[in-house]
């Protein structure tokens, strides 16, 4: 027999951990195929130049050149890109690019692309192209980009203004006058890369019928066959995208970063094509996390009482638009939701700049918005005397509260315990005891951050459709296989929805074969983001696994003369309850099945419902006072993930989660330079991104409250791990030096400053 | 990127290596290690003619104690430099210094002369072989010579090094074995290249300081030896009063500039901390 209990919880391995560890995986780079060729972008070294023309003559007489795509032959159709236009309705991001225009707006963008039989001929043909740029100013600071004068990036539009989204709600002039404090605080965060072990990678090729396949590591693949078709003026039906295993997404493979073009020369060579970034192209050739400059206004009464909360944040969305209004909004509702106050006012200004553009990392625009609210919350605390946890205890929303954002109640919520329990593993009351354990240079501090997420974004209901299906398919022989739309970046999700399937099938997971990352033959999905894939795909695989077995049974009742509720599929055998001795074999009744009707398949769309997880994240460090150097030497995050699945899947996504919150909170920053908008680390030398060693211990608390709306009660644990981090490090520096750095990242020079820049402290040492 | 294209070469002894290079006039580069080259290839900030692989050249890989020196051949390991118990006897500062390069990984591969060759003013190896008093040895097909650390290492990236030169090792005069050391890095993650590095090596007499060598890596174009630090020292005692003058004479020395890891105001505020701490700790060495 086997029950839920028996693989809800368990830690299997992964579906494609053989596959990875013994080097068998194949990545988008392995792959080769008869004819192919090899393609290069030519990127433009201006952040800001007119191109007054482009010469391919040498390039194009090169041996072993196919093709050249430039902005005179081949400017391709107006697009974003932004997902969410494909899946979207109502208020969708504005096209703003071409493949190829006679104007570049970041340095990196493409001018030109080749193909040719190899790699080496490739690059040497992207070299020999000669184009003549006109430079034009360059504006990477978005308060610099929106004064008058600054140079009009899009030249279509009346000012570099990109959007405005506003989230006003109550009357926060009336909650300012109410108040007895008002803090008024200035930050700004950084460009954090994703940093992806694979660099970004494509292939294409079009078959003689017209199909047009795209291989790449996308985690939204039907997002982009969507997209592509519409650019091609093709049905949807005539592309497939197809997608390898991942080598790392974390939300910034989600648009078109190579797809169309390699597409484009495919459809222009009818040979397949490929494409495989270097890792300098990855940091300038794909999406960041948006830089952001947050002014921010809480006005309190003395009891700690918020009577008005006022962000004005600018959103620095680089040379093109992309998923820069959807961060915005997710990054306001940040700020507003998690705390009790009636007068909310958010305005988030979408500016275009010649910086790199930026885009999805895991968080969308919620780690920006907590390391600047958590932040002030504990500064009110300070001035109001209350205990920073007992402050946040007071104003957060309850059990069953409206959830401001979505508008629905918390159905499930766990917040409290994950308070008790990671406030008790830390020791938060002893913590001004434990301070007087460091000795000079070392001075100690302790800081917390609460955070309230989502599971998908269908509980919005603004037009954003997250639907999905699954299919489960009994063959003849009774073997099962398991059609999703969700894709695995490596999050495991894959292996947590088989054992969704087994479960509910009481099969085991080994006997169930995945479907998945092929749009020809998996269900429509939006891809992998918001925290979702296992809570919207689980959920349409336990229910299209339930209508399988409902179907198994009807046949089942029939040949054992019961009826369907009495019976039972468990192990591969279809059983009377009650009377082991009455059953047959699975293979039996599939077998029958199919001579009586046809394959047995169930089907399932998920429900579109809201299930936040909350997490409590408490830090301890030391700061050299001396250096700015930082040991962190405690880490207690407690998570509300509703029910572990796979409790070491969880682990991993929490954890790995906290890792690039640590990287976002101290060192990880892509540098621009002002003058001429060029990346200047774009490497992983210089680009600093934590190794293992580095890792502090980081103890993981896993708080279960079922939500009843998830699969077996499952909630997201995708990005929670990562969003509250900076704040908690942030608020634990401060109480450690007696001021607060107050941008990201917070390097040890910019800890020493803060430290120094208090009367009294710093000089001789 | 893909590596440009280049002739591959792999000579078996020296003396051909050196005709290789001396007949591609100086279009050639030394392949030891390739863990500075081989980034520097794929990166394209070089394009040599052709790479002279040093792979065969077991006469370049060893290392001796011999006549009050240690001797380490060119093509000898990091990591067999760093786990060498004779070295760590002799020379402990060497040990300390070789065993912060890089990642395990690097130091597997990397080689003595690559480092050298590369005179990296936050490298390791440049920076304890200067504070060691060490000579750097070289070969061409015109011969032998050696120069003194601190005239081999003229600036970033820049040596005495002639465009068909081969480093084939050092010559490190073995320090008093009671006199302290020191070799401190600060680092932004672990096996990165340092924002700034410290190396010390001290000898007292009498509770006077007799010698002092103070180096600082990574706060100037080459690793220095600090003059007015060292000065600021030498026939005192070295109470904690003196040591924090000679540290603050070390951070009016280094000239630090500005980049995207670290401000130069910074950098010169960490060498003052570090020499500190180096002298500090060196003095806490000393032997009897």
């Amino acid at each position: 027999m086997i029950t839920p209990k028996d693989v809800v919880g368990r830690s299997l391995p992964k579906i494609d951990a053989p596959a990875k560890v013994t080097g068998r995986a194949v990545y988008t780079a392995d792959l080769a195929m008869p004819g192919m060729l090899h393609a290069r972008f030519l990127r433009s070294p201006y952040a800001h130049a007119r191109i007054t023309s482009i010469d391919t003559s040498v390039a194009e007489a090169m041996p072993g050149v196919s093709a050249i795509l430039t902005a005179f032959n081949s400017p391709g159709p107006l697009f974003t890109n932004s997902k969410w236009d494909a899946t979207a309705m109502g208020r969708l991001p504005h096209k703003d690019q071409h493949l190829f225009d006679l104007k570049v707006r970041y340095a990196g963008e493409p001018v030109a692309i080749v193909a040719a039989t190899s790699v080496a001929a490739a690059e040497a043909a992207a070299e020999a192209i000669m184009v003549e740029y006109e430079p034009l100013p360059v504006v990477t600071d978005p308060m610099e980009a929106l004064a008058s004068g600054a140079p009009l990036i899009h030249e279509e539009r009346e000012s570099n203004l990109a959007a405005v989204l506003p989230i006003h709600v109550g009357d926060v002039e009336a909650g300012f006058a109410e108040a007895e404090i008002i803090l008024e605080r200035k930050f700004q965060t950084s460009r954090q890369k994703q940093a992806q072990t694979e660099p970004y990678a494509c292939a294409a090729a079009v078959d003689p019928d017209g199909l047009l396949t795209v291989w790449t590591p996308n985690q939204t693949p039907h997002p982009v066959r969507l997209k592509l078709a519409e650019m091609f003026d093709l049905p949807a039906s005539k592309v497939r995208v197809v997608v390898p295993h991942i080598g790392g997404a974390f939300g910034g493979r989600g648009g078109l970063m190579a797809e169309p073009w390699v597409a484009t020369l495919a459809m222009k060579t009818r040979r397949p094509v490929k494409l495989v970034f270097d890792r300098a192209e990855d940091f300038i050739g794909t999406e960041a996390r948006h830089p952001i400059t947050i002014n921010i206004k809480v006005g309190a009464r003395r009891d700690g009482t918020l009577t008005a909360l006022h962000v004005q944040s600018y959103v620095n969305a680089g040379g093109y638009l992309t998923v820069s209004t959807n961060v915005t909004g997710v990054h306001g509702n940040n700020f507003l939701r998690l705390y009790h106050c009636e007068n909310r006012w958010f305005d988030g200004t979408v500016v275009y700049t010649n910086a790199p553009v930026s885009g999805a990392y895991r968080g969308f625009g919620a780690p920006q918005a907590l390391f600047a609210l958590e932040q002030v919350l504990d500064e009110l605390a300070e001035e109001v005397g209350l205990d920073p946890l007992e402050l946040r205890q007071r104003l957060m929303l309850k059990a069953g509260e409206i959830d401001p954002w979505t508008g629905l109640p918390l159905v499930s919520y766990g917040l409290d315990k994950c308070i008790e329990v990671g406030a008790e593993a830390f020791g938060w009351k002893e913590r001004h005891t434990r301070k007087a354990e460091s000795t000079y240079p070392w001075r100690r501090g302790s800081g917390m951050a609460l955070l309230i997420w989502v599971s998908g974004t269908a509980c919005l209901g603004d037009g954003l459709m997250e639907g999905t299906a699954a299919t489960v398919r009994f063959n003849i022989d009774g073997s099962v296989e398991m059609a999703t739309g969700a894709t695995d970046l490596g999050t495991g999700v894959l292996t947590t929805l088989r054992q969704i399937a087994s479960a509910e099938l009481g099969l085991p997971p080994e006997k169930i074969h995945v479907i998945a990352h092929d749009t020809q033959i998996t269900p429509i999905d939006a891809g992998a983001h918001a925290s979702r894939s296992l809570f919207n795909c689980g959920n349409a695989v336990r229910m299209a696994a339930a209508d399988a077995r409902r179907q198994v049974l009807e046949v089942a009742g029939g040949l054992l003369e019961a009826s369907p509720e009495d019976l039972e599929l468990s192990g591969g055998e279809v059983f009377v309850k009650g009377a082991p001795g009455r059953s047959l074999p699975l293979a039996h009744v599939t077998r029958v099945a199919y001579k009586k009707v046809t394959e047995v398949q169930g089907r399932a769309n998920a429900p579109q419902a809201n299930a936040p997880g909350f997490a409590a994240h408490f830090a301890e460090v030391e700061v050299n006072v001396e250096t700015g150097e930082l040991r962190i030497l405690r880490y207690e995050a407690a998570h509300d993930v509703g029910r572990a699945i796979n409790r070491r899947i969880v682990e991993g996504q929490l954890e790995g989660g906290i890792v690039q919150g640590l990287g976002y909170a101290l060192c990880e920053h892509v540098h621009v330079d002002p003058e001429t908008g060029t990346v200047q680390n774009a490497s992983f030398m210089d680009y600093k991104v934590q190794t293992a060693a580095d890792m502090p211990p980081i103890n993981l608390h896993m708080i279960e409250v079922p939500d009843p709306n998830g699969p077996f009660g499952a909630k997201g644990a995708g990005e929670p791990g990562l969003i509250p981090v900076a704040g908690a490090l942030a608020n634990a520096i401060a109480d450690a030096i007696g001021n607060r750095v107050r941008e990201l990242p917070m390097t040890a020079e910019r800890v020493l400053h803060a430290y120094n820049s208090i009367q009294g402290q710093g000089g001789e040492v | 990127m893909a590596l440009p294209e280049f002739t591959y070469l792999r000579p078996g002894t020296l003396d051909e290596a050196l005709s290789m290079a001396a007949a591609h006039s100086g279009d050639a580069k030394f392949l030891a290690g390739g863990q500075t080259l081989i980034p520097i290839l794929s990166m394209r900030l070089a394009r040599p003619a052709a790479l002279i692989d040093l792979g065969r050249l077991a006469e370049l890989e060893y290392i001796r104690i011999e006549d009050g020196e240690l001797r380490i051949g060119a093509l000898t390991r990091h990591r067999a430099v760093a786990e060498n118990e004779e070295v760590r006897a002799a020379c402990p500062l060497l040990t300390a210094a070789v065993s912060q390069i890089g990642h395990a990984h690097i130091r597997n591969r990397g080689t003595l002369g690559g480092s050298v060759a590369h005179a990296d003013p936050s490298a390791e190896y440049p920076l304890a072989i200067t504070v060691l008093g060490g000579r750097i040895e070289m070969a061409s097909a015109e011969g032998r010579r050696s120069l003194p650390a601190g005239e081999f290492f003229l600036g970033p990236l820049f040596s005495a090094l002639g465009p068909e030169e081969l480093v084939t090792g050092v010559a490190i005069p073995l320090p008093d074995p009671r006199a302290g050391w020191s070799f401190r890095e600060m680092v932004q993650r672990s096996g990165d290249f340092a924002l700034v590095s410290v190396a010390v090596l001290l000898k007292l007499e009498d509770g006077l300081v007799q010698e002092v060598a103070i180096g600082v890596g990574g706060a100037t174009s080459i690793p220095m030896r600090m003059a007015a630090a060292e000065a600021a020292l030498v026939g005192r005692a070295p109470t904690v009063e003196v040591i924090r003058e000679a540290a603050a004479a070390a951070a009016a020395e280094v000239d630090p500039t500005d980049d995207i890891h670290a401000s130069a105001e910074y950098r010169r505020n960490i060498a003052r901390v570090m020499v500190r701490d180096a002298l500090l700790e060196a003095v806490g060495r000393v032997g009897a």
